[in-house]
């Protein structure tokens, strides 16, 4: 049996008129790199904000580390939540010492945290004097702080340069490597099928489904072919039982294949039949075209 | 509660709104407490030119009455100290460190706890600071000097203790009503000033006593000199235990109801 980190149930939450978190129920298990994906004003960071109680929620209960949260366990908790939050006024060193003060940790961590974020030249500096990339670091510095069991982590990349988002995945993947159970809000699909193992497609706070990110964000099940005679392909193509659906677009078939089925596959088949693809490409998934889908279900 | 003492002090020493606006009020009043006493020696100069009757001599600064005298004035500049306070929980809310304290591992109810703590300390270092000038002033005024004499009014500094902290939660409660520092000065002062004195005003006698912030002030009554006794008006010289009451009364209303915001609200 895994261990259940946090646990979600009929979390429901309005602001006014709008529903913001529907009857939210998630699970999240140890060691699982864990995506909330969905658009902006799907109710990520409201629900972020329940968990880690700044929100409080309308119905519903959650509990972290299978108990009723207290304070106790928000302390083995980091988190980076929308921009990055501290004093202006005070160094990092400093903003660090507070949360550190916070969450009963000693000061010898710090220099360990502002390290891993390279910012040890700069760690005097008042916060306000920092970059945006440099107050982002000291973010991810803070929430890493006491080496905490769970991480989370609301739109992590968002206003950094390529370079930036290449060293948040990247330490992301380290992180989760250590074991550390890590929730990631993100609008980008992208993003979480190159971080998560598991996630959550919320829109307009409800969850539309959720699971394996292999399962649920399952990007090989669409292709696009084309061959010197269409006619020919669409005919052969229509009598494989791998195939789900065949469309016409111009002068590729756009074809929609089994769930267990691949695009070697697809070629295979069509190799015996004589048939030589002069175009295949797997068709990505954008998150817009995943809502298409699922609201067309 | 010591770590939450620990937390408020980082927050606070290396400040420098803080320091400008507690050393202008301990610069603001040292200069009175120090030129208070001309200001009324010239003016009683100037009454005995044109009284038949001789206007008698009026020092402020003679113990033990100093003690009532220097705080009955100081309770006019705590609204000084309140600013203080609006400003620093105002700002919590407007960098959203609250927020970012909450999710670190504060409890809402620690938070409050934290902040009443740095109320504690700003009504003690004020409370000091008068101790201090009121000994110096003390000593080189009064001719009359022995400890039970000195001490014999002391207690109108732990009453001056309790008026500013309960003054300073007042403040507290607006602070975390109005979250923005600029409205809740504005509406502090407001209150203070013109709200308050108006519904005193149009209160009968015997209830207008209890409002809020009178009664915060009312717990010092204006200082009996001699020249007071003479127009024929004769003020408390001594702390009424109601007043001491309704005062810390007050104090847990306003916490009770700065614990209900807290606790209520999204952050």
């Amino acid at each position: 049996m895994s261990e259940i980190v946090l646990s979600l149930n009929k979390i429901s939450k309005r602001f006014g008129r709008i529903k913001a978190v529907d009857e939210l129920s998630l699970e999240v298990e140890k060691g699982n790199v864990f995506g909330i994906l969905g658009p902006n004003g799907s109710g990520k960071t409201t629900t972020l904000g329940i968990i880690l109680d700044v929100i409080n929620p309308d119905s519903g209960y959650f509990q972290w580390f299978g108990k009723t949260p207290t304070k106790y366990e928000r302390k083995k908790v980091g988190s980076i939540i929308e921009s990055p939050i501290f004093y202006p006024y005070l160094s990092a060193v400093r903003n660090l010492k507070i949360i550190a003060d916070i969450k009963g940790i000693p000061y010898n961590d710090i220099d360990r945290v502002i390290n891993i974020v390279d910012l040890m030249e700069r760690k005097n500096s008042k916060f306000k004097t920092y970059s945006l990339g440099m107050k982002q670091r000291l973010a991810i510095a803070a929430a890493l702080l006491g080496n905490p069991q769970a991480l989370i982590f609301d739109e992590p990349t968002n206003g950094l340069d390529p370079q930036g988002i290449a060293e948040i995945r990247e330490l992301i993947l380290t992180v989760a490597s250590e074991g550390i159970t890590i929730l990631l809000a993100s609008h980008l699909l992208d993003e979480v099928q190159k971080t998560c193992t598991h996630v959550a497609i919320l829109e307009k706070g409800r969850k539309l489904s959720s699971g394996k990110v292999e399962d649920v964000l399952n990007e090989s099940g669409t292709v696009e072919i084309s061959s010197e005679n269409l006619e020919e392909l669409y005919v052969t193509i229509n009598n494989c039982d791998i195939v789900k659906s065949v469309m016409r677009q111009g002068d590729k078939l756009t074809v929609k294949l089994d769930k267990k089925a691949s695009s070697t596959d697809l070629n295979n088949f069509l190799f015996k039949k004589g048939i030589v693809l002069s175009h295949l490409t797997i068709r990505k998934k954008t998150l817009e075209k995943y809502f298409l889908e699922q609201l067309n279900e | 509660m010591i770590n939450l003492l620990k937390i408020e002090l980082k927050k606070i020493v290396t400040n420098k709104t803080f320091w400008v606006l507690t050393g202008l009020y301990v610069l603001l009043l040292g200069l009175v407490f120090f030129g208070v006493q001309s200001v009324i020696n010239e003016i009683s100069t100037n009454a005995s030119k044109t009284s038949p009757i001789s206007i008698p001599k009026v020092s402020i600064y003679n113990f033990p009455e100093i003690w009532q005298n220097l705080t009955y004035i100081a309770g006019f500049f705590k609204i000084f100290l309140a600013v203080v306070v609006i400003i620093f929980i105002t700002n919590e809310f407007s960098f959203k460190t609250i927020r970012q304290n909450i999710i670190t591992g504060m409890s809402r109810f620690d938070f409050l706890l934290s902040k009443l703590q740095f109320l504690f300390l700003l009504s003690f270092g004020a409370t000091l600071f008068i101790i201090i000038t009121g000994l110096i002033l003390g000593f080189i005024n009064s001719s009359n000097i022995s400890v039970t004499i000195i001490f014999s009014k002391f207690v109108f500094i732990f009453a001056y203790f309790l008026e500013v902290f309960s003054f300073l939660t007042f403040a507290l409660l607006i602070g975390f009503l109005v979250k923005k520092s600029g409205l809740a000065i504005g509406l502090l002062l407001l209150y203070n000033y013109i709200i308050e004195p108006i519904i005193v005003y149009k209160l009968p006698d015997g209830i207008d006593e209890y409002m809020p912030l009178r009664a915060i002030s009312n717990l010092i009554d204006i200082p009996n000199t001699a020249l007071m006794q003479l127009v024929g008006v004769n003020f408390r010289d001594y702390i009424a235990f109601t007043d001491v009451a309704v005062c810390i009364g007050y104090t847990a209303l306003f916490t009770f109801l700065t614990y209900l915001i807290l606790k209520k609200r999204d952050l």
